[in-house]
């Protein structure tokens, strides 16, 4: 499963987004990935995101692969919404 | 060979000894002390210890970590030695069963420390028999009784011997408990007594009258109980009097109290166990026999020996021998014979040379750790060989009514002290249990190639603890983590690390690696080293809104870079005016991948000192 985002956050997916964003990821069985300008990271890295350098206006995909996938999907869409980091 | 007994009496060495150590609790990895004195943490001479990983001070409380099994560590720690232990203030394991294990701990820290004296006067007390039975010393000589008073001092005035021991493991004043019970012992005391049992009045009160010359669990319960008379006295008399009068008020109050009722109780609660004992052993000598040969090891494994301890010295003050002791020898060299099976069944040479020389200290001194941990335990089907091996020869022997003069440890150079009429007997039963275990353990093999808990453990610490280390990449004072002002980083919801309040506005490579992320606005750069460590260095806090004003990097994402090397340069003083905290959190992302991460005590850091250290075990 699969779903993009537009980023809106204005210092982009830096430090505290990308632990929300791990955090929250970190909570599922899932395979969860991220894939920004054709690159692919684990969303359960900090360091893998933070090294995507996402800024604002950037084009996300996340990937969930697992049976609580559907689930992780929209629990990241809704951490992103209510963060203001992208939708 | 190191076990855990051994790692622990050298970690209580380097810490300034037992009486040094306030109190004593672990955590996932780590032992913590508070000691009452901390020059005397050696943290050199424990970190070459062979398991201790590293060894910091840390708010006044020493940390010395070991790893995953610091629980065991620790006890073994406290089975040896009497320390408080404090709980971090929250749960405190309620184990079944943890009473009698606090009893037998306080029972083991009282009489340890007394055993070389109890097996030597028992030794010289053996050889007196033999010199008296078979080399015609004449018993009423006043050569003989001088040395039999060498023998037989520490028996006969045992009791003030305890309260010394037991003055220092409940922490009253080591001299007013000894007087204690040296009252009991007492000329004008002991006068009273024409026969056992016979009552006196103190104040109107009857107080039965026993010998307690020999007697063990009175001093001990008078002690325990003393302490907690000493606490109250000490608090409610003036200071300004408390030197003559707290000794005075504990003497007042103790003697006629122990005489009375403490030691009463303490005798009939050590003859109760000496009998139950015995009363077994009339019942079918065979058959407890049986049992102690056969079980007695898994009692000293678990401390628990410390029940039958009292009993033994009970029947050698109160009958002049012992019958437990002789099954308990048919366990030691039950275990003898398991090395000596081991030295003859194994391939590898080195375990056979090991085998062969743990027999050694079994058959001379008695002490059987060695192979008890190295083999039996190791490679189980040898300790099923000792307890059949042991469980017969003890049968024999408990059959038989073999008997010992003095508490010695059971070895080939302490047979003297069995030179009774059972003597025959024991030779016997201890011949037995060591050929029959040697046999069986022969027959039954065992796994060479099982890894044992201690190999690995040496293994595992000797090359694959991999402590890998992270310099400072900027020249500052610390700041521990949870004091940023910052949740995010605080919380260390992304790793564990910590700080520092730069000095200079130059960032340097802490580990060499590759820059696997470097934000735009170049104030976080991340490292990912050839090791694997993931280091995030993030200048000052809330920066990002900076958008890279007064930020300069020297590398690019992707580039490969050497501890060192300069990375980022930035303007402290235009950030700090720009109205930013320049707090710079030091974070390892992926922390959870190792076992611990560590932390400098240091102050201050210069740029490629060591800031935190990562430790997989």
């Amino acid at each position: 499963m699969e779903k993009t985002f537009t980023v809106t956050a204005e210092t982009g997916i830096h430090a505290r987004p990308a632990t929300l964003l791990v955090q929250a990821a970190g909570k599922f069985d899932s395979e969860i990935n991220l894939e920004y300008k054709g690159r692919k990271v684990n969303l359960k890295s900090i360091m893998g995101v933070m090294s995507l350098g996402i800024g604002k206006d950037a084009e996300i995909t996340i990937y969930a692969e697992g049976n609580d996938a559907e689930n992780a999907l929209n629990s990241i869409e809704e951490l992103l919404k209510k963060e203001g980091l992208a939708e | 060979m190191a076990n855990r007994m051994e790692l622990a009496k050298l970690i209580i060495e380097n810490v300034g000894g037992e009486e040094n150590v306030a109190s004593l609790y672990h955590c996932m990895t780590r032992l913590r002390f508070k000691l009452k004195d901390g020059k005397s943490f050696n943290k050199q001479e424990l970190e070459n210890i062979r398991g201790v990983v590293k060894a910091v001070e840390s708010n006044g409380q020493y940390q010395v970590v070991i790893g995953n099994d610091v629980g065991d560590v620790y006890q073994a720690i406290m089975k040896q030695y009497a320390i408080k232990s404090a709980s971090n203030g929250e749960q405190k394991q309620k184990k079944e069963g943890n009473v009698i294990a606090r009893l037998f701990n306080i029972m083991s820290s009282i009489i340890t420390p007394m055993v070389p004296l109890l097996a030597g006067s028992g030794m010289l007390k053996a050889l007196l028999v033999i010199c008296t039975t078979y080399f015609g010393m004449s018993a009423t000589g006043s050569t003989y009784l001088i040395l039999s008073a060498a023998s037989n001092a520490v028996f006969f005035f045992f009791p003030i011997f305890l309260a010394f021991s037991a003055a220092r493991t409940f922490g009253t004043n080591l001299f007013v408990s000894a007087a204690i019970m040296a009252a009991l012992l007492e000329p004008n005391f002991t006068g009273l007594m024409k026969d056992i049992g016979d009552v006196v009045d103190f104040l109107g009160i009857p107080i039965v009258m026993f010998k307690y010359s020999g007697q063990i669990i009175p001093a001990i319960l008078a002690i325990w109980l003393f302490s907690y008379l000493e606490k109250f006295l000490k608090r409610w008399i003036p200071k300004v009097i408390e030197s003559f009068a707290v000794p005075m008020l504990s003497l007042l109050i103790m003697v006629p109290l122990t005489a009375g009722i403490i030691g009463p109780v303490g005798v009939y609660l050590g003859n109760g166990i000496a009998d139950g004992i015995d009363f077994l052993n009339n019942q079918s000598g065979m058959l407890t026999g049986a049992i102690i040969g056969a079980g007695w090891t898994f009692l000293v494994m678990f401390g628990i020996h410390w029940g039958v301890v009292p009993a033994m010295l009970n029947n050698l003050s109160t009958k002049g021998f012992d019958t437990i002791r002789p099954p308990v020898a048919n366990a030691t060299f039950a275990q003898a014979g398991v090395a000596f099976g081991v030295f003859l069944k194994a391939k590898d040479k080195q375990l056979k040379s090991d085998a062969l020389a743990s027999m050694m200290p079994a058959i001379l001194a008695g002490i059987t750790e060695p192979i008890v941990y190295g083999l039996s335990v190791k490679y189980k089907r040898p300790m099923i060989a000792a307890v059949i091996g042991g469980g017969i020869g003890g049968a024999f022997a408990g059959a038989m009514k073999t008997t010992v003069i003095a508490y010695v440890f059971p070895a080939l150079t302490t047979l003297p002290a069995f030179m009774t009429n059972t003597f025959v007997y024991y030779i016997i039963s201890i011949t037995v249990a060591f050929v029959v275990t040697a046999v069986l353990t022969y027959i039954l093999g065992f796994d060479e190639d099982i890894k044992s808990p201690i190999k690995e453990e040496k293994a595992q610490k000797m090359t694959d603890v991999k402590r890998l280390t992270v310099l400072s990449p900027i020249s500052g004072d610390i700041v521990p983590l949870q004091q940023v002002k910052d949740p995010v980083f605080a919380t260390e919801a992304m790793g564990k690390g910590i700080a520092i309040l730069p000095k200079e506005g130059k960032v340097f490579a802490p580990v060499s690696g590759e820059v696997s992320t470097l934000f735009p606005t170049g104030h976080a750069i991340g490292l990912t080293s050839e090791e694997q460590i993931e280091v995030l260095i993030h200048i000052g806090l809330d920066t990002v809104q900076l958008e890279g004003k007064y930020f300069k990097a020297h590398v690019k994402p992707g580039e490969k870079v050497k501890q060192g090397q300069l990375l980022v340069e930035f303007d402290m003083e235009k950030i700090k005016a720009a109205g930013y905290d320049v707090t710079t959190p030091i974070i390892i992302t992926n922390s959870d991948q190792y076992s611990d991460i560590i932390e400098t005590n240091q102050q201050t850091t210069t740029k490629q000192e060591v800031l935190l250290t990562a430790v997989i075990l």
